[in-house]
């Protein structure tokens, strides 16, 4: 998002880090939407109680489950099932949701065989506690969250990967009767991920990352409707990640031991004007304590907005964010197939982003609404890999920099008949590592997505997508030369050694790959026979067939495109 | 009208589902690798000259250059290699030789190919330079006597030129006795055996800038049972001694071979080597290394409890 790479993005689901929040080909997120109350998207310049990352924070927070009643609800679709289940449990209450991809064999009646199968699960459990005689004004929650994905390829030549994501939480929540609530936390993350290369050429590559995380958020409420806010984070994150080398030895190269870190906040929301708020405050990181660290990070953060009448609207914000975590991926890559995490080594500071955004909204009171924010972010202490890495000894990585800016423009129109909102971004990225800059692989220059909803006829609603991303960049090859590699011969630097066939790279990142552009259509309509909700949705997922690529391979020229034409019908039953 | 809408939609959706092929060559510019290692403890040189080529995938076959007109230019001398073609492994190569020039210690070297087309491709090198080099324990045995667990090669080296690093190399000189018939052989110690699906590979000492090399007594072991792999006529072995090089390279030179062995030993998400050259006008590497090499005796009674046998050369 607003050219900050796919790792700058932190998912929480209910407060807990998902590391992969996405199912195969990036279709579905790994969160039921049935089991979603709600989701905040904080684009850059958020507030100090959001951190981890460089450039966005996407909370999804969950249902609690129907405390006076049970409910279920079953669906199926051409790819996928699901149930869902809750009700009243002791004082409490219980949400258990769960979903499976079919079998290929349906899909792969539209699928050739290029196209991946997509093969998933996912399960969801929250389990919530209210006592008001026991524990006043308090509610305990427990989650418990499971997802799986596999890519298993019937080309030979195309690598398959697999990843999971597990995850627990406990969550005390209490109110008191001053104006104060404050939240405690601990929760454990896991993810996997394991790239099998098959006959792709490529090295395997098996990742692990552990997050164990406990933390206290305070909120204090004053009568002028002004808010203080204090909070603090004890958070160890251990990454495994074992690779290859070329002769075949598997290593992991972790980093040793696992990084724990202490961060505290405080912020000041002023709320007591009704056309003007604003939100200062501040984080204190303590980064890397296992390993001996005594670094210390102050992370600034300033927003506030003004409305100047019902119709317009201004907001600014300024923040510094750091991130302690990334994945790794090598930009010679055409597309990368999996990225595993890593935690930064001790030898760079982490990733620090500087974020200056502005914009305002304007309405027309009834049905328009435009809005409008430019951004401009710095990231320094960027890690990348050392392209000069000549001895064994050198480091794996170096830090760089990184710039993006861009505007954003949002428009609505709802109607009594149809709505329509589409948003369009326009931005810039540059990276500067190696002491060389080029336009990263997440240099999107365009991306636009429109939807338009409408009434069709008698209860059918009718919904049209169509999204479009430019061309992300790519280096070219220009040619191949024979490398030669000095054996172990008796001539120790003969020239008859081996010759290895090495490809040339043109400058990086210069070219740009096909635009990615796809139209989906859904048609559908929710009724009730004997107290049972129905809803039937028929929907075509990319309806001009447009072969949008997922993954090339330069060397071998293998392709694998996103998913086809691919009509699908939906029936949910609700009790 | 329905109909004409329906029709101009089908074909601009016609028009958008397109596959677009992915056009991933780049403009190709013909350019060419000089190769060219000093020997500077000989007369002989070597170069080779060969042509880039783009290819759909990955090509079969690079093209060698012949006709190139190579000059080696050192202090008061110069040397036109000759053109010649060699056959090893059933393939033609085309070399460049000469063996009649040996540069002077820490002496300036330029190469200079002038390829058929009028293409230059140049490299100039400084011949590595040191006052004095000596190993630090000169009677060294295998096993060694302070520390059977390991063996452990050191050595100085005074003003040296800047940049210079070392490789080296430890073999085992044996001869085979078969039906009567006595041949020489040598094989090169690993410091590591690495196994991989049911396969042991050897792991060689890369490039360093430090001044000395350890060999873990056990690989030692391993290499010795590795020299009569699947024979059990053990006597027909006669192990002779073991002979510990040093290669002293210049920068240029290091650099490439360090890399090289860097990117097949790390364990990185980097897909392709990095391309090492100091080849103005063109590819490949041009360097130059001393050798000084000791003799290591083995311990009699050590070789023979491998069921082999002993004859110190």
């Amino acid at each position: 998002m607003r050219g900050g790479a796919s790792n700058q993005n932190q998912f929480l689901l209910d407060d807990i880090a998902i590391y992969n929040p996405f199912h195969a080909l990036g279709l579905f997120g790994t969160i039921d939407p049935e089991v979603v109350n709600n989701v905040e998207l904080h684009i850059g310049g958020y507030s100090a109680e959001h951190e981890g990352r460089l450039s966005s924070v996407i909370k999804m927070f969950t249902k609690d489950g129907n405390k006076n009643e049970y409910h279920g609800l079953a669906s199926s679709s051409l790819m996928s099932g699901k149930a869902l289940v809750q009700g009243p449990v002791w004082d409490g209450s219980f949400i258990v949701s769960g979903r499976k991809s079919f079998s290929n064999k349906i899909l792969n009646t539209f699928l050739n065989e290029n196209d991946m199968p997509i093969d998933f699960y996912d399960l969801f459990v929250k389990l919530n506690y209210t006592s008001e005689k026991f524990f006043p004004n308090a509610k305990f929650s427990v989650i418990g969250f499971s997802s799986g994905d596999n890519i298993i390829n019937n080309n030979s030549r195309i690598a398959d990967v697999k990843w999971s994501n597990n995850a627990l939480g406990f969550t005390w929540f209490q109110f008191t009767e001053i104006p104060l609530f404050y939240t405690i936390q601990i929760s454990y993350s896991e993810f996997n991920g394991e790239l099998t290369p098959n006959k792709s050429g490529i090295k395997p590559v098996k990742n692990n990352v552990k997050d164990y995380t406990g933390k206290f958020d305070l909120s204090y409420v004053f009568s002028n409707k002004d808010e203080i806010v204090f909070g603090t984070k004890i958070n160890e994150i251990q990454t495994n990640l074992f690779l290859q080398n070329s002769i075949g030895e598997i290593k992991n190269i972790g980093p040793d031991g696992a990084n724990a870190n202490i961060s505290l906040y405080l912020k000041y929301k002023m709320l007591r004007f009704d056309n003007f708020n604003l939100d200062v405050g501040s984080r204190l990181n303590l980064i890397g304590l296992s390993r001996g660290g005594t670094n210390k990070f102050f992370e600034p953060r300033l927003s506030l907005s003004y409305i100047f009448s019902d119709y317009f609207s201004f907001k600014s914000a300024f923040g510094v964010y750091i991130q302690e975590i990334t994945t790794l991926s090598d930009e010679d890559e055409v597309i990368t197939y999996f990225e595993p995490w890593f935690i930064t080594p001790n030898y760079l500071s982490p990733a620090r982003s500087t974020h200056y955004i502005s914009g305002f909204q304007w309405k027309n009171g009834q049905n328009i609404s435009i809005d409008v924010e430019g951004y401009y972010k710095s990231v320094t202490n960027l890690p990348g890999l050392n392209e000069k890495k000549i001895y064994i000894t050198d480091n794996e990585l170096v830090s760089g920099s990184s710039k993006s800016y861009g505007v954003d423009f949002l428009f609505r129109f709802d109607h009594s008949i149809f709505n329509f909102t589409t948003s369009f971004s326009h931005g810039y990225v540059t990276t500067n590592l190696n002491d060389l800059e080029y336009s990263p692989r997440y240099d999107i220059r365009n991306s636009l997505k429109t939807i338009l909803d409408f009434n069709v006829y008698k209860g059918w609603n009718a919904s049209l997508t169509w999204v479009y991303y430019s061309g992300v960049p790519f280096t070219l090859v220009t040619s191949y030369y024979e490398k030669l590699h000095f054996d172990n011969s008796e001539d120790k630097f003969s020239l008859l050694g081996s010759q290895i066939v090495t490809p040339l790279l043109g400058e990086r990142n210069a070219a740009r790959l096909p635009e990615y552009h796809r139209m989906d259509f859904s048609i559908s309509k929710q009724f009730n026979i004997y107290d049972i909700n129905f809803y039937l949705s028929f929907s075509i997922i990319n309806v001009y067939d447009r072969a949008n690529i997922f993954y090339f391979n330069r060397d071998t020229g293998e392709r694998v495109n996103m998913l086809p034409f691919l009509p699908t019908a939906i029936i949910k039953v609700e009790l | 009208m329905i109909r004409k809408s329906i029709f101009f939609t089908l074909i601009i959706f016609s028009f958008l589902a397109c596959e677009e092929e992915i056009n991933y060559q780049g403009e190709f510019e013909e350019n060419y690798a000089l190769f060219c290692v000093i020997n500077a403890d000989s007369s002989k040189q070597t170069a080779m000259v060969k042509k880039k080529t783009l290819v759909i995938k990955v090509p079969k076959k690079i093209i060698m250059c012949k006709d190139a007109i190579i000059y080696l230019n050192g202090k008061n001398k110069s040397e036109q290699l000759k053109d010649t073609s060699l056959i090893n492994n059933n393939q033609v190569t085309e070399i460049y030789y000469t063996d009649n020039f040996k540069p002077a210690n820490g002496s300036k070297v330029e190469i200079r190919a002038e390829i058929p087309n009028g293409k230059i491709l140049s490299s100039t090198i400084a011949v590595p330079y040191f006052t004095l080099f000596f190993f630090e324990e000169s009677n060294l045995f295998i096993p060694d006597y302070d520390d059977p667990s390991r063996l452990f090669v050191g050595w100085s080296l005074h003003d040296g030129s800047d940049g210079l690093a070392f490789l080296t190399r430890l073999s085992i000189n044996y001869t085979v006795n078969m039906n009567g018939v006595e041949t020489k052989h040598i094989l090169a110690v690993p410091v590591e055996y690495i196994i991989q699906n049911d396969n042991k590979l050897p792991v060689y000492p890369q490039a360093t800038r430090t001044a000395f090399q350890i060999y873990r007594q056990s690989i030692i072991d391993e290499t010795l049972n590795e020299i009569s792999a699947g024979d059990t006529s053990k006597s027909s072995y006669t192990i002779q001694s073991a002979n510990f090089e040093v290669f002293i390279m210049e920068q240029n030179l290091a650099n490439y071979s360090a890399s090289i062995e860097s990117f097949k030993n790390s364990f990185s998400v980097k897909v392709y080597e990095p391309v090492i050259t100091n080849i103005d006008g063109g590819l490949g590497v041009f360097g130059a290394y001393v050798k000084r090499s000791m003799k290591i005796n083995f311990e009699p009674s050590y070789v023979r409890s491998f069921g082999y046998k002993y004859k110190k050369d």
